[in-house]
């Protein structure tokens, strides 16, 4: 009997430890993807999501892992088909353009 | 009795780990309540037209730029004639020779640095023209000796690209992982840890990433003018990446 109390005990501390000790290191796509649903600060709001994740880590030893071109490539895929491929290289030729807006 | 204790210790230890698993899940909500918060706030400073002639105009690209954007430059506060959340812009004074840009609101903890300003020089505008050309030419190259290698049909390089792309996902962990491990190789800490170095390789990360899509469907779909633009934009956004990179470390190591 005490055996089993002291299993018990034993199974719901592991299972405490565990939930709190998943501080987050580096961000999944998975997470992002779910992130991004959420957010709706623009275009670049995913670029600014790996900033505040960032913050969140501030704490860590070593620099959080930096933000890499393969977590942006699922959203990639799902935003630019060929239907919109046109637009979207255009907003991307306008963002990189310095010259003075017009009007 | 015993036979029932060792059903009820069994659905307890069910319990107790279906608790960690949602005490997980319930991290990506909270998790995304303070990234909202903060991406809304936040703004980045993509990049802006540094080679100006005194008296000219200077635009500074960006997202989420404060509504109430103050200038400074080489210590004089001017204000922006046009105030957008992606786009500053303001006159260059007279007296002003060079010197650092740094963007100010009470909004801010502190200024966020534009960059180094430097008058245009007289042969300016014929380099960034020569430099324009010259991009195309070499996109125009690359495509040329590309194109023949994919597959001849619409169809055939339709199917290439839709197995690159599975290989691409299969990868894409493995990948990630080096692209992290390059960038601490390449990048100091203080650097990696800095919010506006870390904002600028996920801004510089995403825009990639979306390049890359567009030439790989571009190139399927057989569009020769806009696989070069893709290829010309990828070349800019490489050399803003890099610019920008070098003086945000210069100004993170000297603060």
């Amino acid at each position: 009997m005490k055996a089993h109390i002291a299993l018990l005990v034993a199974a719901g501390l592991v299972a405490v430890g565990c939930s709190k000790n998943n501080d987050v290191q580096e961000v999944s796509p998975l997470v992002l993807e779910t992130l991004d649903g959420e957010l709706d600060a623009g275009p670049d709001a995913q670029a600014s999501a790996y900033v505040g994740l960032a913050v969140l880590d501030a704490g860590a030893e070593e620099a959080p892992a930096p933000p890499a071109p393969e977590d942006f490539e699922e959203s990639a895929e799902r935003d630019i088909t060929s239907d919109t491929l046109e637009a979207e290289l255009k907003v991307l030729e306008s963002e990189l353009s310095s010259s003075v807006p017009a009007g | 009795m015993k036979r029932t204790f060792h059903i009820v210790l069994f659905f307890a230890t069910l319990v107790a780990l279906a608790s960690h698993s949602t005490a997980q899940e319930r991290r990506v909500p909270d998790s995304a309540s303070m990234v909202r918060d903060y991406s809304q706030s936040d703004p980045v400073i993509s990049h802006f037209a540094h080679q100006v002639a005194a008296g000219n105009k200077v635009v500074v690209r960006g997202f989420n730029l404060p509504g109430d954007a103050m200038i400074r430059i080489d210590g004089i506060d001017v204000a922006p004639e046009i105030r957008e959340p992606s786009t500053v812009v303001f006159q260059v004074p007279p007296s002003v020779q060079g010197g650092p840009i740094f963007l100010r609101s009470p909004s801010l903890d502190r200024p966020l640095y534009v960059g180094e300003f430097t008058p245009r020089s007289d042969t300016w505008q014929a380099e960034t023209n020569a430099l324009r050309r010259r991009r195309w030419r070499v996109a125009e190259r690359a495509w040329r000796q590309r194109k023949p290698n994919l597959g001849r049909s619409r169809a055939q390089r339709e199917t290439a690209r839709g197995i690159r792309e599975d290989e691409m996902r299969r990868n894409r962990a493995e990948r990630r992982r080096n692209s992290i491990a390059g960038y601490r190789a390449r990048w100091q800490t203080n650097v990696l840890r800095a919010p506006e170095a870390r904002a600028e390789l996920a801004l510089h990360s995403r825009r990639m990433a979306r390049l890359w899509r567009m030439l790989r469907l571009a190139e399927s779909l057989g569009r020769d003018n806009m696989v070069i633009r893709v290829d010309v934009a990828m070349a800019r956004e490489r050399q803003r990446h890099r610019g920008r990179m070098a003086a945000l470390r210069t100004r993170i190591a000297t603060r």
